[in-house]
């Protein structure tokens, strides 16, 4: 079917800049903000919190995040994207002012750092991807550390994958991903379309077929019904609470800007309280299938599953996958290729949260867009894959890549995008009126938003956010200064610089880009409200 | 990443303990067959390589809630029963020298709390993805952007 909408370069498309673009269809931005949202962790979050925190009672907090914190924040990101037709900077700009566009442009610039790391992870997972269909499930393995010298018993991918990790492989990989990265963002919404009906399908079908893999497995079941028995013990403790918080905001991938810059290519009368619900209950429902597939595997081979996803994903599941009685090199390439794809469409989102960004702040095309924020970026995820070996008795992380990225993701993922939550929420309920907002978002869906909606997003929402902001805080600083205790040859100093690097770094960038000018036609946008 | 070291120690010290004991499910009734594999509430028979001091069973290991039960072992064979199913952690203890090995024991009965988790949240979820993808398509579509091409 033809698209009868004004073509992108049309002079007299309303808010539609040269190089901007529009979603083709709504299955089109479903798909593209679902694939946004489902990342490297939610295959493996939600096993791991719900194992932590006492299984099937977790879901208690869980379900409680997700209608007070998850879906409320997006309808506000969502909505500042469609009632702007602004990126997330502009967006705040254009609604609450200079302060607004300050942390819209703090939390991309925290957001570059994050998809630094983030597609050197994807690089790691695609290395992976391609060790499986060699010997990673399969034979022995070394690697220069402490311990890993000599060849094990049999398959060992805690020890593949540092013997991966400290060659310069992974940075053939990380390349490679972000020229898919840039490849699917080239022309904008038409080619972030294009992947996403590929992509998106297929990580909901290789997690089924992963499914059906774990419960056929003798014992399977039991595993799975583990992780849903629930055990309140564990709800007694405050840390579940901000576990179950703090998850939900990343798990939906809020706080980054990805959100209102996708929703900023639709039109203005989109139903963004119906979008808010699809997205977070597909995003949610993926999470639910992943620890259902991932539990019951590590249940039958007695696997812990507890850990983070760096671990799980690339240690205890693989692992648990070279125990399979047959397939066991097919289903390891299954499995990181989800990781891959899963990943690939969440990266492609960060990169253009901040490319839409610049264009409407500069006026510049697309390509220059994404040149200024891939150069940085590609340079920034090999520093995260340089295999040097500063830690050869892994007392921290062993290459300085894998050391800078841990360092970099403690400081960064942990506070950026919960303080930006914090913000806008504050920005949007005391300086514009949640009121106004959810006066346009009424307007436009059959779901009626009460008085109710003003007070979670200017009080409730703060006061929980504040609450895991603290919680999080202290545990730093009673904790010892993370990463003190790694042993890093010739680089002692990294625990301390980096996260002031991190910090002045973002500030003085959002201070920047904030200070330029405007472009004009972004300026002289339909006001919002 | 705290965890990262924490997988990385398990994973690596596996293969070791596992030559340290064995684990023999035994015939609930002498008439049965025994099963292949630990189930809650069915006695287990555990046989050491060495005496030890003492045996523990970790609950969920590596989580906020951890169970630590000390079995009342002698020598180098008794027998277990365990009370319930799940990831557990079997730890030789001999003076300061810990090997321990995760074993995971199934239901003997599917608990019905676990069955009803399943099924409602697995309803809240999907259902609510169905639902608000029903209004999203049912919905008649502005001609500037249609629900699918």
């Amino acid at each position: 079917m033809a698209d009868p909408r004004p073509h992108p370069e049309d002079p007299i498309a309303e808010h539609i800049d040269a190089g901007r673009g529009a979603w083709k269809s709504k299955l089109g931005f479903i798909l593209a903000a679902s694939g946004s949202a489902i990342g490297l962790g939610n295959i493996v979050f939600f096993a791991s919190n719900a194992y932590q925190y006492g299984g099937g009672a977790f879901y208690l907090p869980y379900f409680i995040a997700l209608f007070v914190l998850g879906i409320p924040v997006m309808i506000l990101e969502f909505s500042m994207g469609t009632m702007t037709g602004q990126s997330f900077p502009l967006a705040l700009r254009k609604l609450v002012g200079k302060r607004g566009e300050y942390v819209g442009w703090w939390s991309l610039s925290s957001a570059l750092f994050i998809t630094m790391y983030y597609i050197t992870i994807l690089g790691w997972a695609l290395a992976m991807m391609i060790g499986a269909f060699g010997g990673l499930l399969t034979e022995p393995a070394t690697a220069p550390f402490e311990g890993m010298t000599t060849p094990t018993d049999g398959p060992n991918a805690t020890v593949y994958f540092f013997g991966m990790i400290a060659s310069w492989w992974p940075v053939l990989a990380v390349a490679t991903v972000w020229a898919l990265t840039i490849l699917s963002l080239w022309r904008g919404t038409r080619t972030i379309e294009a992947m996403v009906r590929v992509f998106v399908p297929l990580m909901w079908l290789f997690m089924v077929v992963l499914i059906v893999r774990g419960l056929t497995l003798p014992g399977g079941v039991d595993g799975v019904l583990y992780l849903f028995t629930p055990n309140f013990d564990g709800i007694r403790d405050v840390n579940v609470w901000q576990g179950a918080f703090a998850q939900m905001f990343f798990s939906l991938s809020l706080g980054l800007g990805t959100m209102t810059a996708y929703a900023s290519y639709l039109p203005k009368d989109a139903d963004q309280i119906n979008n808010s619900m699809v997205v977070s209950f597909m995003n949610c429902g993926f999470e639910y299938i992943a620890g259902v597939a991932i539990f019951a595997m590590l249940f039958v081979f007695s696997l812990n599953p507890a850990g983070t996803t760096l671990s799980l994903s690339f240690f205890v599941i693989p692992q648990g996958i070279a125990a399979f009685p047959f397939w066991v090199k097919a289903f390891g390439v299954f499995f990181f290729f989800l990781v891959v794809i899963a990943g690939l469409t969440s990266a492609v989102s960060l990169v253009e949260g901040m490319a839409s960004a610049l264009i409407d702040k500069l006026g510049v095309t697309r390509a220059r867009a994404l040149a200024y924020v891939t150069a940085p970026g590609i340079v920034g995820s090999i520093a995260f894959a340089l295999p040097f070996v500063v830690d050869p008795g892994l007392t921290g992380d062993g290459t300085l890549g894998l050391t800078l990225l841990d360092l970099l993701d403690h400081w960064a993922f942990r506070y950026a995008l919960l303080t930006v939550g914090l913000m806008e929420c504050l920005l949007i309920g005391w300086v514009l009126g949640p009121e106004k907002l959810r006066a346009v978002v009424n307007r436009h869906s059959k779901f009626h938003l009460g008085p109710w909606f003003d007070w979670l997003i200017k009080l409730v929402i703060p006061a929980i956010l504040i609450f895991v902001l603290v919680g999080t805080l202290w545990q730093d600083l009673t904790g010892g200064l993370y990463g003190s205790a790694y042993e890093i040859r010739g680089a002692e100093w990294l625990p301390v610089v980096i996260p002031i690097f991190w910090f002045v770094a973002t500030l003085v960038l959002a201070g920047l880009l904030t200070s330029r000018p405007t472009h004009a036609h972004a300026d002289h946008n339909v006001p919002a409200v | 990443m705290k965890g990262l070291l924490l997988a990385l120690a398990a994973a690596l010290l596996a293969p070791v303990a596992a030559a340290q004991f064995t684990l023999t499910p035994l015939p609930y009734e002498e008439s049965e067959e025994p099963p292949e594999v630990p189930i809650a509430g069915r006695p287990v028979q555990i046989t050491l390589d060495e005496p030890v001091d003492r045996v523990e069973v970790v609950w969920r290991p590596n989580s906020a809630i951890p169970d630590t039960v000390v079995l009342d072992a002698t020598g180098t064979s008794f027998v277990w029963r365990p009370t319930r199913a799940g990831v557990a952690r079997i730890a030789l203890v001999r003076g300061d020298e810990r090997i321990e090995e995760n074993v995971s024991v199934r239901y003997d009965r599917y608990p019905g709390s676990g069955i009803f988790i399943l099924i409602i949240a697995g309803t809240i979820l999907f259902g609510g993805a169905g639902f608000a993808m029903g209004k999203l398509l049912g919905e008649e579509a502005p001609p500037e952007l249609p629900l699918d091409t």
